[in-house]
């Protein structure tokens, strides 16, 4: 199964680097979104399976980001990609209804892995 | 962690001579010292340490010194005998306080006596030892500590 | 589950259901004989009447004859008439009696059910054939008197005939008849009594049978509970680990492996709530993260293994005082894993490691790896700086820290360390670390500057005693420590290298080259400039054919080194008479020297033995040109002032002339290296040497154009 994905990051290197990794990795990318008003107009129209999420970020931050996506699609993946800085504001995203967390700078590998986790049939 | 150390043996010698005598002996300005150049005086008494650190520690005093000192703990007999007896007993404490002090890391010796500036004295060569110069009632005695 | 339930009980459950069984079937058996032995007393009771029957039947006869011979009946003919009466009553009986043992199972007048009939038996049967036998005649003639009129005389006589002659031998039928019949009742009861015996027998076995496996199932699973239990005991006795379970309220189960009360450093945590345990052992922030952490463990749905990065409580440090008064802090890795059953969390298995050594290592490499660099460092500038420059610094520092160490000596037990030594000691430090920084021995500056703090601390003690000068003596030694370290390094370096010198060794002289037309004409040139000063130069060149380069290179060299000739000869060489006073040969030595460095660079190295650039004299020069005041030129460090004398119009002669004065010369040196793309360097010290070193590109002009810099310093 292909899954369909949504970038939300407001770097442009690290979306290109996602983008390029998780295309080879079997997965369509829908949309990218450099903020999180963005990311919700763009998860609307595209209806992706799973959602890859920056926390700090103009324009609406990652958290309430995830909150107004989950609303919309319960049963979203969404995978924290943020640095290790603020670890509580990671352990809010999750208390959000994100299930993964992969912390800045990570390699192409280490990004593979956790959409495997993410995606992968049961809990942990 | 060496001036740690050094305060340590200092201040056993001065212990040392405060309980035995009353008095605090002065203490001279601390300086360096190559192995070939340490002073050794006519009584010293050494301990060998080994372990973390190698090397040695000694007191070493002139003749009049310890025979001061004996009198007035009210030892009559100052013969060469006592005297070496005395800087023994004054290694002795170093040795038994150092051991307190500085743990199983440390290994101390039981302290040997020498006469004259014998060839006895193992220090180790190459590395500059610690000279603190003592002075009690005008008599010259000095702590060297000579550790790698 | 249940299935597997039902297997571990199997056989049990068979033996309770045989007990069952047996029990019923016992029962049962206990019933059918009681009634069985019900019915065969009314059997043995019929029969038993049959034989009185006969005895009353003859009986009977015998008064009704006797009544007729005597005429009892003619007269009143009432109590004969009873009497026949009775007699057809008993014959019925029999009869219906025969009946019933004949076809068997009937009721017989409400007295039960016949369950034992003669047919039974094989003998019994004779028996009562013979009986029945006999019967007939007398039934025959019972029958006859039966079916007269009640007023008609009956004539017993063939009726008595036939009794009397059988009567005998019925009643010895009939006993026989009964007792046989007894004996069958007897036979069958026992046989039911041994069914019945059995019976309680195998229940009384399967009985043993289920106590035996239920108590060996019991113990052989206690046992395992035991054995189970045992290994989790030794488990939690033997690990390493702190190890317990949390429950969804944060409270600690109630096994805890032995480790774990060491580990965290306190004692009797079961049941108690682990995040009051913690909140005193870690901050205030660690300890809100930490919560978090545990309930989105506990109560989201998140990956496991995509949030153990978030545990906050994978490296705290904790502090607890030592019985010694002592403060020891270790460092702990607490891990959660999550338990499930039946897909939904119940508790978190949580692990705490003492990783004290671990971080401590972690560290002493980080340290080591630090010196490492730090020294690595110092290799490279070590190797860098020029080798006499080192040397000469390292004496010079030795030098100074003896004087430091003779100034602590002398510093006597009544006069103690009085200021102005202190003050000595920090310019000797001071001297020192300046040059340090010069040869970029940062490590050795950094002590020294941390050795100028302590002294600095030191002055401002207003009542100082010997023994503060302790740290003062330790730094010292440290110090004496890292120029030997320096030493050694470069002894190693020069083993490596087999000379003692670390720079370049040149190509012997080549009197071919030194023969070459562009050098004569430089030694020409500087002859000619000594002979107008006075004084007199000796030019050796080594090195490439000028000849080979390109036209506008070897034109850039030969202008260079004339400007330097020039300068050498004005500015550094001295006369005769004061090289002589200072020891050298009268005529100064002028070495050039061009070489194809083989990075694209030509290195062209310009050095006369002449009296060095004095910083001195280019201070004054400064003023004097208006190009600094005084005070700048005062504070301008040797960098600073060496760059100006490439500066135009900054001259150190008074007076000008044609060969120097007015201040041009190296600023055109300058001006054009940099056009070209290449450097200049220098290095002098005073009252020794002057060298320059230039670097152009080989294939004509670099991409950025660089400042000359200055790497050497007067002594």
């Amino acid at each position: 199964m292909i899954f369909k994905l949504m970038i939300v990051d407001d770097s442009n290197i690290i979306r290109g680097k996602i983008s390029r990794t998780l295309t080879q990795h079997n997965m369509e990318i829908v949309a990218t979104a450099s903020n999180g008003e963005d990311a919700v107009k763009q998860f609307a129209a595209n209806q992706p399976d799973v959602v890859t999420m920056d926390l700090t970020m103009p324009r609406m931050d990652g958290l309430e980001c995830i909150r107004k996506l989950r609303h919309m699609k319960p049963d979203l993946r969404i995978l924290v990609v943020s640095a290790l800085a603020d670890k509580s504001t990671a352990i809010q995203a999750l208390k959000e209804g994100a299930q993964g967390f992969l912390c800045k700078p990570f390699s192409e590998d280490d990004l593979t892995d956790a959409m495997d986790e993410l995606l992968g049939e049961s809990h942990g | 962690m060496d001036e740690q150390q050094l305060r340590i043996f200092v201040d056993i010698v001065r212990q040392y001579f405060d309980r035995e005598t009353g008095r605090l002996p002065e203490i001279g300005s601390p300086h360096l010292g190559d192995a070939s150049a340490l002073p050794i005086y006519d009584f010293t008494g050494v301990i060998g340490i080994s372990g973390e650190r190698q090397g040695c520690v000694y007191v070493t005093a002139y003749r009049e010194m310890l025979r001061a000192l004996l009198l007035q703990v009210g030892e009559t007999d100052v013969a060469d005998n006592n005297l070496c007896d005395l800087v023994g007993e004054v290694a002795n404490t170093v040795s038994g306080n150092a051991r307190i002090h500085f743990g199983p890391n440390f290994m101390i010796s039981v302290p040997i006596v020498v006469k004259g500036s014998a060839q006895a004295i193992q220090v180790p060569r190459n590395i500059k030892a610690y000279i603190i110069p003592l002075r009690w009632h005008k008599h010259e005695a000095a702590l060297v500590v000579s550790l790698q | 589950m249940f299935k597997l339930g039902l297997g571990k009980y199997r056989t049990i459950i068979v033996l309770i259901t045989l007990f069952l069984v047996f029990d019923v079937g016992v029962l049962a058996m206990t019933f059918l004989i009681s009634k069985q032995i019900a019915s065969d007393a009314v059997s043995l009771n019929l029969a038993g009447q049959q034989r009185t029957l006969v005895q009353q039947l003859t009986k009977t006869a015998l008064l009704l004859e006797q009544d007729a011979t005597q005429g009892i009946i003619d007269s009143s003919g009432q109590s004969s008439f009873s009497e026949l009466k009775e007699l057809i009553g008993t014959a019925d009986q029999f009869n219906s009696t025969l009946d019933a043992f004949h076809q068997g199972g009937r009721m017989v007048e409400g007295r039960g059910k016949v369950a034992l009939t003669p047919q039974d038996d094989e003998q019994a049967a004779e028996q009562f054939k013979l009986l029945e036998e006999m019967w007939v005649p007398i039934n025959v003639e019972l029958q006859k008197i039966k079916q007269l009129k009640s007023d008609t005389k009956p004539d017993l006589g063939p009726l008595l005939q036939v009794l009397v002659a059988d009567n005998l031998n019925l009643l010895t039928v009939s006993n026989m008849l009964t007792s046989r019949m007894e004996s069958l009742s007897a036979t069958k009861a026992t046989n039911l009594r041994i069914v019945q015996v059995a019976g309680i027998s195998l229940a009384l076995v399967n009985f043993g049978f289920i106590l035996y496996f239920f108590l060996r199932q019991l113990r052989t699973s206690d046992r395992a509970v035991e054995r189970a239990q045992k290994e989790t005991e030794d488990i939690l006795r033997t690990t390493q680990e702190g190890l317990f379970l949390l429950d969804t309220e944060f409270r600690v189960g109630l096994q805890t492996s032995q480790a774990l009360s060491k580990i965290l450093g306190i004692s009797d945590l079961a049941g108690r709530d682990f995040l009051a345990l913690l909140k005193p052992i870690v901050t205030p922030k660690t300890f809100e993260t930490a919560k978090e952490y545990i309930e989105l463990l506990l109560r989201h749905d998140v990956k496991e293994k995509l949030v153990a990065s978030l545990n906050p409580l994978d490296c705290i440090e904790v502090s607890a005082a030592q019985p010694n008064g002592a403060i020891e802090s270790r460092f702990l890795n607490i891990r959660f894993n999550r338990v499930f059953d039946a897909g939904k969390v119940t508790h978190l298995l949580v692990t705490a490691t003492d990783i004290t050594r671990r971080v401590r290592l972690e560290r002493e490499l980080k340290e080591s790896e630090r010196k490492v660099q730090d020294q690595m460092g110092m290799m490279v500038h070590i190797l860098q700086a020029d080798p006499s420059l080192l040397q000469e610094f390292l004496r010079n520092a030795i030098k100074g820290l003896d004087q430091i160490n003779e100034e602590l000596r002398t510093g006597t037990a009544t006069a103690g360390m009085s200021a102005k030594r202190i003050d000595m000691l920090f310019r000797i430090s001071h001297r020192l670390k300046g040059d340090a920084n010069a040869l970029k021995l940062e490590a050795i500056a950094q002590s020294l500057h941390a050795f100028e703090n302590l002294l600095d601390g030191l002055r401002a003690n207003p009542s100082l005693r010997n023994e503060d000068f302790l740290p003062v003596t330790v730094r010292v030694k440290g110090l004496y420590a890292e120029i030997h370290a320096i030493q050694d390094a470069l002894t190693r370096v020069a083993q490596v290298r087999g000379v003692v010198t670390v720079e370049p060794p040149k190509p012997a002289q080549d009197p071919a080259i030194a023969a070459l037309p562009f050098v004569h004409q430089w030694r020409n040139f500087a002859q000619e400039i000594a002979q107008r000063h006075k004084k007199a130069a000796e030019l050796s060149y080594q090195g490439l054919d000028l000849a080979t380069l390109a036209l506008p290179l070897r034109e850039a060299i030969n202008s260079i080194v004339n400007q330097f000739i020039r300068n050498a000869m004005t500015h550094g060489v001295e006369s005769p008479v004061e090289r002589k006073q200072r020891g050298k040969p009268e005529a100064g030595r002028i070495s050039v020297y061009v070489s194809d460095a083989g990075d694209g660079y030509l290195e062209l190295s310009f050095r006369d033995d002449g009296a060095g650039i004095d910083p001195e004299k280019i201070r004054e020069a400064a003023v004097r040109t208006g190009r600094l005041d005084a005070t700048a030129a005062g504070l301008a460090d040797m960098r600073k002032l060496i760059s100006m004398i490439f500066e135009p119009g900054v001259s150190t002669r008074e007076t000008v002339d044609e060969d120097a004065g007015r201040g041009v010369g190296l600023d055109t040196v300058k001006d054009m290296v940099a056009r070209m793309g290449g450097r200049v360097r220098i290095g002098t010290t005073v009252g020794e040497y002057c060298h320059f070193r230039v670097q152009l590109p080989l294939g004509g002009v670099a991409a950025n154009a660089s400042i000359m810099d200055t790497n050497q310093e007067a002594a």
